[in-house]
């Protein structure tokens, strides 16, 4: 009896073990950004598409993404080439860039305007790529630029703090 | 709102978000998130002088306003879309998913 005990607990465990192994985290999906970048989530309400953006959105928080257009990006002013320096420079004030004095103070504008909670403002390294992102609690909203290979990545959410941060940490490396 | 107010509208918008803001409808909740991102972002002395205070929790300013005050605010925004864009870029840019939801009539 025992031994019948025994070896179903030890089948039961390795089903337990080969689950875990085999089966993808809980609702995780995956948004593949680049060759190199990888966004995950839990499985949204709904996904919507409108122009080149996408939208996720989930019960109490919604994210979308599009690549930043340096043509576009700023009204009038053509960043192509310079579209590095010019979100560094929004998000390091100390960053030292080659730009005009006149697009510096721009960046400081839109920088203000960001109204970044202090303690929220971060740029990691992911492999190559560089990401910077900031958080408003006022406007529950927040942005994170990714500064890759090829594109810079705009995502903007809009949700809580905590959401906002789990957000930039599934940003990863594929 | 009227042609010339959904002009005015859809003009300052595609300079604040660029071409994307054409495929956006100019319609009462893309006018709302307008409004709240000038009022919200408290940047730009002109046109605050367009934002009521204090404005009650919950309304929304599309019924709220007045007619002439949202053609007032709206041909201000447009016609200093230089002065204005600088106020408000950094806080339009995280309320972009907003905008969206908006346009997909979420």
């Amino acid at each position: 009896m025992d031994e019948r005990l025994k070896s179903m607990e030890k089948m039961i465990m390795s089903i337990f073990i080969a689950m875990t192994l085999f089966m993808s985290p809980a609702n995780a999906d995956e948004l593949v950004l680049s060759t190199n970048i990888k966004v995950e989530y839990p499985s949204p309400v709904l996904i919507g598409h409108i122009g080149g953006s996408l939208v996720v959105k989930f019960k109490d928080w919604s994210f979308s993404h599009e690549n930043l257009d340096p043509k576009t990006f700023y009204h009038r002013i053509d960043l192509t080439g310079i579209e590095n320096e010019f979100i560094k420079s929004i998000f390091n004030r100390k960053h030292k860039s080659n730009l005009p004095e006149w697009l510096i103070n721009i960046s400081a504008k839109i920088s203000e305007g960001m109204g970044n909670d202090p303690h929220s403002v971060q740029s990691l390294k992911l492999g190559k790529a560089e990401i910077y992102a900031g958080y408003n609690s006022k406007m529950e909203q927040g942005q994170v630029f990714i500064l890759d290979d090829l594109t810079i990545h705009k995502i903007a959410m809009s949700g809580s703090k905590e959401k906002f941060t789990l957000m930039v940490k599934n940003i990863m490396e594929r | 709102m009227d042609l010339h107010e959904r002009q005015d509208l859809k003009s300052f918008l595609v300079s604040l978000y660029g071409p994307q803001a054409n495929e956006w409808p100019m319609n009462e909740k893309i006018f709302d998130l307008t409004y709240e991102l000038v009022a919200l972002s408290g940047r730009c002395s002109g046109m605050m002088d367009f934002v009521p205070r204090p404005m009650p929790y919950g309304i929304n300013p599309m019924r709220y306003l007045k007619k002439e005050l949202r053609e007032m605010f709206l041909r201000a925004i447009n016609k200093n879309k230089d002065q204005y864009i600088l106020c408000v870029k950094g806080a339009a840019g995280g309320m972009s998913t907003k905008f969206k939801e908006a346009a997909l009539g979420l």
